[in-house]
């Protein structure tokens, strides 16, 4: 404590110095340009303080920062600024008023989270930039409330350049791990955590989390981390979704070998990986668009996904390159995540006043002041303070709280499940068509397609080809992709006809790339809806604006390959103006054969 | 706590330059930096490309990692001296990822400064002469601060950079009080205080530009001012270091660094393992001589993995080996007693073999694939320290020794 009064006190002492020095010569003239970039500066300082939140738990204990990204009040904070502050929280904004908030979302592993202000539906937004464009030099600034020292809560600007981009940060002791991610000599300090990370444009690039410390306990050495804006970006729906996200494992591990390329050592079997050809031995060349050259290359890919995306990778085999496009497994099983948040939950309140006399190991999370080699154990001087009851939730955040096992706030979950159910309950409502749906297709350089979808059997007919199913029945192997297909297109069929009577497990997963192109940036995404029908999980996709149907993706097995069925071209069907819109395109994609592309001619739906 | 824990008498000098001196740079001079533009982009980008990563021994505190620069396109590297650099493992990691053995040429413990050479040409560099020859920076100079603190760099990533201003020119007068009785004065001149925190592990040897990317100086090491605890942010103006790099290039300066006494025996040791695994590679005539093997002997392990007379060993232990020299290199320093793992190029055929102790006789096989850290840790550290083998040194023991006390013994030990 002793060598931080008196680092403050030099700072002090020295402004003084500065300040009373009686000026030797008239003001100097700024040069124009010099004056103008400050103007500049100046001004996106000024655009971008009123978006900067001050986030303190309900006790008043700990804190740190955040930044609001939509007028109706989400906030993009660190996961371990929020990890024990419980479902509500408060946040004083630059107005001087201090804000009711609710806990939406969190991504532990990638220490991000969502929470949403309460009370106006006219918060000043911030932009959010794109990070894949921030160039080593650049000047950025960060805005937060480092020491918690505004009691205004007028944000305090710290200004630097970018000192390295795809930075690799491992876990140092908790689950968190920084890839990707910006590097930058502005000041982040403690209770800078979760706060952003602004270019000059007053765009967001990043979140600012982590730093080096070391023999200066936890007080910024020029050496501070943001998650990548554009991470971010990927988990945003998950996080507006109110789950509890995991990250991505491609369910192989790579090492790089002495000529420097990056080899696979090992693939799961179970992986989609594995079933699409991935192999022990392979060279990984590219990974989600980027070349990759180096083991901290492939995991600052990686991390950037959730769990569920599929990305694309390029890999080589002898002189051959394959590329495939593996749908990426979670990287902790079922519940274990919730588990391991329970621990950090339990290791103290963010975001206190560091204590500078202890020195803490380097690379903790500034906001953090636990011991990072024991995260999941009682923390003995926070304990105390730390009652076993939950503070008071106000009034005005009761009704947005709903605790459930596996999500961080099953509230914002069911109101994105209600809102996709409901937009296809209004625009493509069969529930009296409950016969079996005949629909003819025309296919490309194929037979026209005689498809029936019957409650008890679905049949495929093109040309000599005739696949048949008897549902619930093992499906006959010679086709696998057709029957694949059909076993969607069964699903898709009862879906239309009744949501709730065959569906189960219902959650919103949130953002998804568009089946079809994969992850591209910039594209927007498709929402997820996962269901599981006798045992079998489904993942609908909806347009993210017009909340329209979009697609199935039903994952393969030992027998069956993945499948997934778009539907596009909605119009009503011939002879029925007043009939509900029903896609007249529907295009299967499977791994590993070319897509089918089918065009409606004809539908009857048996009433 | 790993830096030179020293008084500093200048410190208070420096932070009033602050005060007194910014408002004396031009305001002309000032107007021609574009700064955050493309053009500092640029500049941040050539400046790290001059910049390596150096790997060497960690002992005890001391990180086993640094920053240096490049002063010739020759492959002279310039960085701070340090006990990191006492080792025979000494690598550099250009900054488009190639890695190479360093050697140290020279050293100058009184300017605690280092000239490396690796086996490199055509690479990018910095222009010292030019640097020595004009003016000093001046307070309020912006400048970039180009290195690898906390070796958050790897392999082709690029190195931090960092920006501030220049707070000063004075003397570092400093005296190592724990080193008592001996008290040493560094009387090197002025050299730069700078506001961009570089006091950091690792970054000690990388490069301090101004605005345009033109070399200023070295970056310093991790000095503390004892009374106050105030750490600062230093670097040797060219005009400090030329001398010595000219000498070190023309191979005038004295390699008088602290060398390795052990690097002998454990080059016997490494060709015996060679040997025990029934081995014989061409007999080390040339400056390079070629890793054919020339002899394999009948029934050993060698044959037995299907070695044969005339393969060419390419890589061992993953590391490319261009003579029979590297590959005793490399196997020196390889930490695995018990395996080798070889790429063999036989003919247009290139395949790796991996060769292990069958013999349970053998003393020093153990089915640890590598040996314990601290071991090995602490040989490096009996070499450096060049104590006794059978003196019971651990690292544990010299966690509260500083590194310049740890310098200072290695510099008496070396004839």
């Amino acid at each position: 404590m002793r060598g931080m009064i008196a680092s403050i006190l030099m700072v002090l002492v020295s402004t003084g110095i500065a300040r009373s020095q009686p000026a030797p010569t008239p003001a100097l003239p700024l040069p124009e340009r010099l004056a103008e970039q400050e103007a500049k500066r100046i001004a996106a300082i000024a655009k971008a303080i009123p978006s900067t939140a001050a986030i303190f738990d309900s006790k008043g204990e700990g804190g740190g920062s955040g930044v609001i990204v939509t007028p109706d009040g989400l906030v993009l904070t660190n996961f371990h600024v929020v990890a024990s502050m419980g479902m509500a929280m408060k946040v004083g904004l630059s107005d001087g008023k201090l804000y009711d908030a609710v806990l939406v979302g969190i991504d532990p592993v990638g220490d991000v989270a969502m929470i949403k202000l309460l009370g106006r539906e006219d918060f000043p937004a911030a932009t959010l930039g794109d990070s894949d464009r921030v160039r080593v030099g650049e000047t950025v600034f960060a805005a937060g409330n480092p020491f918690l020292l505004a009691h205004d809560y007028q944000p305090t600007i710290t200004l630097g350049v970018v000192s390295g981009v795809g930075r690799y940060q491992p876990p140092a002791g908790t689950l968190i791990e920084y890839t990707d991610c910006i590097q930058t000599d502005a000041a982040i300090n403690p209770g800078n955590s979760g706060g952003p990370l602004f270019n000059l444009r007053a765009e967001v690039i990043g979140i600012n989390g982590r730093g080096s410390f070391g023999k200066r306990s936890r007080v910024s050495v020029g050496i501070g981390y943001a998650i990548s804006i554009n991470q971010v970006k990927n988990f945003y729906d998950h996080l507006h979704g109110g789950l509890l996200v995991d990250h991505a494992s491609l369910g192989a591990t790579v090492t790089t070998n002495s000529e420097g390329r990056v080899i696979v050592q090992e693939v799961m079997r179970s992986s989609s990986a594995f079933r699409l050809g991935l192999r022990a031995g392979d060279e990984v060349v590219s990974f989600g668009g980027r070349p990759i050259g180096t083991v901290n290359q492939f995991k600052n890919v990686l991390g950037i996904y959730p769990k569920g995306w599929p990305v694309e990778l390029s890999y080589r085999r002898d002189e051959f390159r394959t590329t495939i496009t593996p749908r990426l497994a979670g990287v902790h099983r079922d519940g274990e995540l919730a588990e391991l948040v329970r621990g950090e939950k339990q290791s103290g309140p963010p975001g206190k006043e560091p204590s500078p006399d202890k020195p803490k190991p380097e690379d903790t999370p500034p906001g953090k002041p636990n011991d990072p080699k024991s995260p999941h154990g009682p923390h003995g001087d926070h304990g105390e303070k730390m009652p076993a009851a939950a503070p008071a939730i106000p009034a005005i955040a009761k009704p947005l709280i709903e605790e459930r096992p596996g999500y961080a706030n099953f509230f914002f979950n069911r109101i994105q499940q209600e809102a996709l159910l409901a937009s296809l309950a209004k625009s493509q409502d069969f529930s009296a068509k409950t016969g079996t749906w005949k629909l003819a297709f025309a296919e490309k350089d194929g037979a026209p397609i005689d498809l029936r979808l019957g409650e008890e059997a679905v049949a495929w007919n093109q040309g000599d080809d005739l696949v048949a199913l008897r549902l619930g029945i093992d499906p006959p192997l010679d086709s696998p992709e057709i029957t694949a297909a059909l076993r969607g297109l069964d699903h898709w069929r009862r879906l239309l006809i009744d949501r709730t009577q065959w569906f189960s497990k219902v959650t919103f997963v949130g953002g998804f790339p568009d089946p079809k192109r994969g992850h591209q940036k910039g594209e927007p995404l498709v929402l997820g809806l996962a269901m599981e029908r006798a045992g079998s999980p489904l993942l609908w996709f909806f347009d993210r604006t017009t909340r329209e149907l979009r697609g199935l993706h039903v994952e393969g097995d030992d027998l069956l390959p993945d499948v997934d069925l778009l539907f596009t071209d909605y119009r009503p069907l011939e002879g029925g103006s007043e009939s509900p819109l029903f896609p007249h395109r529907i295009e299967i994609l499977s791994p590993g054969s070319s897509p089918r592309v089918l065009t409606l001619e004809k539908g009857e739906l048996g009433p | 706590m790993k830096g030179c824990w020293t008084s500093l008498t200048c410190c208070f000098f420096a932070i009033a330059c602050l005060g007194f001196a910014a408002p004396l740079a031009s305001a002309e001079e000032v107007g021609t930096l574009d700064v955050g533009t493309n053009a500092e982009i640029e500049m941040a980008r050539a400046a790290a490309e001059r910049v390596v990563k150096i790997y060497g021994a960690g002992i005890g505190a001391v990180e086993p990692y640094g920053s240096g620069i490049l002063v010739t396109a020759d492959g002279y590297v310039l960085t701070v001296l340090s006990p990191m650099l006492s080792t025979n493992q000494l690598r550099v990691v250009l900054a488009d990822g190639r890695r190479r053995e360093a050697k140290v040429v020279a050293s100058d413990p009184e300017k605690e400064l280092a000239l490396l050479h690796i086996e490199a040409s055509d690479l990018p560099c910095f222009d010292w002469q030019r640097a020595a020859s004009e003016p000093v920076g001046r307070p309020g100079d912006i400048i970039y601060a180009v290195a690898n603190p906390y070796e958050i760099a790897a392999g082709d990533e690029m190195v931090s950079v960092q920006r501030g201003v220049i707070m000063g020119l004075a003397p570092l007068a400093a005296s190592d009080d724990r080193l008592s009785p001996v008290e040493r004065t560094r009387t090197w001149g002025e050299i730069y205080f700078i506001d961009a925190i570089t006091n950091n592990p690792g970054a000690a040897g990388g490069a301090l530009v101004d605005a345009h990317g033109n070399l200023l100086g070295l970056l310093g090491k991790e000095y503390i001012d004892n009374r106050t605890r105030t750490w600062v942010h230093t670097a040797q103006p060219a005009s400090l270091f030329a001398e010595f790099v000219r000498a070190g290039i023309e191979g005038k300066a004295q390699p008088a660094v602290a060398t390795l006494p052990a690097v002998k025996p454990k080059e016997e040791l490494s060709f015996e393992r060679l040997d025990h695994f029934g081995v014989r590679l061409l007999p080390d005539v040339l400056d390079r001589t070629p890793a054919y093997i020339d002899r394999v002997v009948v029934g050993s392990d060698a044959a037995k993995a299907g070695l044969r007379p005339d393969d060419l060993i390419v890589y061992v232990d993953k590391q490319l080996v261009q003579s029979v020299r590297e590959v005793r290199d490399e196997l020196a320093r390889s930490e695995q007693e018990d395996a080798v793992e070889l790429m063999i190029l036989r003919g247009e055929e290139m395949f790796p073999i991996t060769l292990s102790a069958a013999d349970p006789k053998r003393p020093s096989a153990t089915k640890n694939a590598s040996k314990p850290k601290s071991s090995s840790t602490s040989d490096r550290l009996r070499a450096l320290l060049l104590e006794p083998e059978d003196e019971p040194e651990t690292p544990d023991k010299l966690d509260g020794n500083t590194e310049d006390s740890k310098d200072l013994k290695a510099t008496k030990g070396t004839p």
